[in-house]
């Protein structure tokens, strides 16, 4: 191995390689924070420029966007509440509280240190365990992967707020909106109308930003028209200090464990192909609520849920590409871009790779742990500047987030058909807000939905109908009984909570 | 409380409806179930089958959880002094201005449709603006017009994506 990190350096240690990570990093955190702009979308962009590339130069470029674009999503969500890019949903939750009571460098902070650091931790792990870990993702078929989706769906509960009800439906309503679009296994249309825009289904992208940017426009312009005087977004009157906006030791201390878990439970769930970071950030987030000390501090501004959110997402990025590396199998779409970024390259990913040029897989495995570093330096700068975006007067900014959701949302598919459906869908949520449905639980069911159903369909079509075939698994019934244990917790805790004001 | 549980029973009896349709009139209408498919498990009306009854299933549960909770707070008002809950003006006034964005959001769009990206998108930041409370004209025609211009151009000639032109320039 010390032979393999020694080739790795000498191709690493290039002044190319160093401008392709600080190019990547930067273009990655500008892209991400625009609504709209995904990851997936800029690491396609960037593909064309590789071609005269080297292949360590041109994967760390590819990287350096991937990974900070991962990142950057995070911006937004803390300052605008609007998701950069669907794996930043769970951030909102509690960055955008934080940002509200004017902590929003606070905020923008806890997100690039937990996102950093728990990318650096799974890189270390995809580093030391990239086969070993291989051979685990072999094992997740068809069965064990849906399981694994029932099990998510569970954090449907812990998002839900004061009414599990009315979190249980906006779910449903998650779950059918789905379904719109071609059916993957038949070709058949479903609820199109006729419509062919509809065929596809519905773009996640106007979604996400319908559901979480239209509403807060909304209220924000309405507050600002009632309430003239209110001029930014800072709910209190109350000047919040310098001190106060840091993060102080203590603070980061009482996060570091949630942050370790995020990287945990990002690794474990990057492995799986298909699954991707935000149903992470979600997994991680309700667990870490779960086991938190002030679990009521969720929703509304808490540090360690910023922190959960963040390390969730960013702990994917590393052993997403485990498959991709030892197999040859690209786990979502970015890593199916990078996959031709390789072949480009003339490289074929899988097994071959690691006995034919371990000294490249040894320099993109540097440029991964180093990327990190760029994130945390180019960040830090760019949130000393964006913090100050939640001092813009309200008029100006929300002015501004609508155009810039309207030009994302038309950017992500050239269709102005998803204009039409991030209004309609802001129409909705701003409903949903107003008659106490939460949101974040109609997001978490419209991104597992299709991996449900697909989950499901291919599960009975390998046991033929039996639907035994999920019990009598072993992993499938482990996360079977987990998410047993779990509805069982929930449904305890949620008396006990319901009963609390009555014995009082 | 009374108006919460009111807007409970509301929602519930809209989703009810909502599942009742989409079981017995969209699904069958919209989703072509081919013949050769033996296992109703592997039908595509299946999975939005489940996920209808799921939600029909939750919005009966939050009906009656709704009705009961109606029935003890009404027995508790007759115990005590009634209270008429009415809708402030200042509420009403900001349920109408919620609506006038949202129509000025679509006719944004159907203006796009016209006249395409950049132009509308220049009119419609700067009314907003101004609509609600910025003075500072200067700041305003700056923003109003090197937002768009700059998202244009980058989204353009970088990230290649071709906007409509509108039907009036196309």
């Amino acid at each position: 191995m010390a032979d393999h990190l020694l080739l790795g350096f000498q191709l690493f240690f290039q002044w190319k390689v160093l401008l392709s990570m600080v190019s990547g990093v930067s273009t990655g955190i500008v892209i991400g924070a625009l609504p709209g702009m995904t990851v997936v979308m800029a690491v396609s962009l960037a593909l064309p420029f590789t071609f005269y590339m080297e292949p360590v130069v041109a994967i760390s470029f590819l990287l350096g966007i991937y990974k900070a674009g991962v990142y950057g999503g995070s911006i937004s969500a803390v300052l605008i509440g609007t998701p950069g890019t669907p794996a930043s949903a769970a951030t909102i939750m509690d960055g955008y509280a934080m940002t509200r009571k004017g902590l929003a460098k606070k905020a923008l902070d806890m997100s690039l240190y937990a996102s950093v650091i728990s990318d650096f931790l799974s890189d270390i792990i995809t580093v030391l365990a990239a086969i070993q870990i291989a051979h685990l993702a072999l094992m997740i078929g068809p069965v064990e992967f849906f399981t694994i989706i029932i099990f998510s769906l569970t954090i449907i509960a812990a998002v839900s707020g004061k009414s599990l009800i009315k979190g249980l439906i906006s779910g449903g309503l998650g779950l059918l909106l789905a379904t719109v679009g071609m059916d993957s296994l038949y070709g058949v249309t479903r609820f199109t109308f006729g419509n062919i825009n509809l065929t596809g289904g519905f773009n996640i992208i106007p979604v996400l930003i319908g559901l979480f940017a239209i509403p807060e426009m909304i209220m924000q312009l309405k507050e600002k028209k009632l309430h003239p005087e209110k001029t930014t977004i800072i709910d209190t009157d109350v000047v919040v200090s310098t001190q106060e906006n840091r993060i102080t030791w203590k603070e980061f201390k009482g996060v570091f464990r949630t942050i370790l878990r995020g990287s945990i439970i990002g690794s474990v769930i990057g492995i799986i192909p298909g699954v991707g970071a935000a149903p992470a950030a979600f997994i991680n987030y309700s667990r870490s609520k779960k086991v938190s000390k002030h679990p009521e501090e969720y929703g509304s501004g808490s540090l360690e849920g910023v922190a959960a959110a963040e390390s969730g997402n960013n702990g994917v990025c590393g052993p997403t590409l485990i498959p991709l590396l030892t197999l040859g199998i690209p786990g979502d779409k970015t890593t199916a871009v990078l996959l031709g970024a390789f072949v480009i390259q003339g490289l074929t990913p899988g097994p071959l790779l690691f006995q034919k040029h371990i000294d490249i897989i040894y320099g993109i495995f540097i440029a991964m742990l180093v990327i990190n570093v760029f994130v945390f330096g180019i960040g830090k700068i760019a949130l000393k500047w964006a913090a100050r975006i939640s001092h813009v007067p309200k008029e100006i900014m929300f002015s501004v987030v609508f155009i810039l959701c309207a030009f994302g949302s038309y950017a992500s598919n050239n269709l102005l058909f998803d204009v039409w459906v991030m209004v309609i869908v802001g129409g909705v949520g701003y409903l949903m807000l107003i008659s106490g449905l939460p949101q974040a639980p109609f997001v978490i069911a419209f991104i597992l939905s299709p991996l449900f159903e697909n989950g499901l369909r291919r599960s009975l079509i390998m046991s033929q109908g039996d639907l035994t075939v999920f019990v009598t698994q072993p992993i499938a019934l482990a996360f079977i009984l987990l998410t047993l244990f779990s509805v069982i917790f929930i449904v305890w805790g949620k008396k006990k909570e319901s009963a609390l004001p009555e014995e009082e | 409380m009374d108006k919460e549980i009111k807007s409970n029973l509301v929602l519930a009896v809209v989703l009810i409806f909502f599942s009742v349709l989409l079981l017995f009139v969209i699904i069958p209408s919209q989703i072509n179930e081919p013949g050769y498919i033996k296992s109703k498990y592997l039908s595509p009306a299946f999975v939005p089958r489940v996920f209808t009854i799921y939600l029909g299933f939750i919005a009966l549960v939050l009906f009656f959880r709704s009705v009961s909770h109606l029935k003890k707070s009404s027995s508790k008002k007759e115990s005590q002094s009634s209270e008429i809950e009415t809708p402030t003006e200042a509420g009403l006034q900001g349920q109408w201005i919620a609506v006038f964005i949202w129509i000025s959001c679509c006719f944004f769009i159907l203006a796009v449709e016209f006249f395409g990206f950049l132009i509308p998108s220049i009119l419609f930041l700067g009314a907003l603006m101004v609509f609600f409370g910025q003075k500072k004209w200067l700041l305003v025609l700056s923003i109003m017009v090197l937002v768009p211009l700059l998202l244009y151009l980058f989204l353009h000639d970088i990230a290649q994506v071709q906007f409509p032109k509108g039907i009036f320039f196309s």
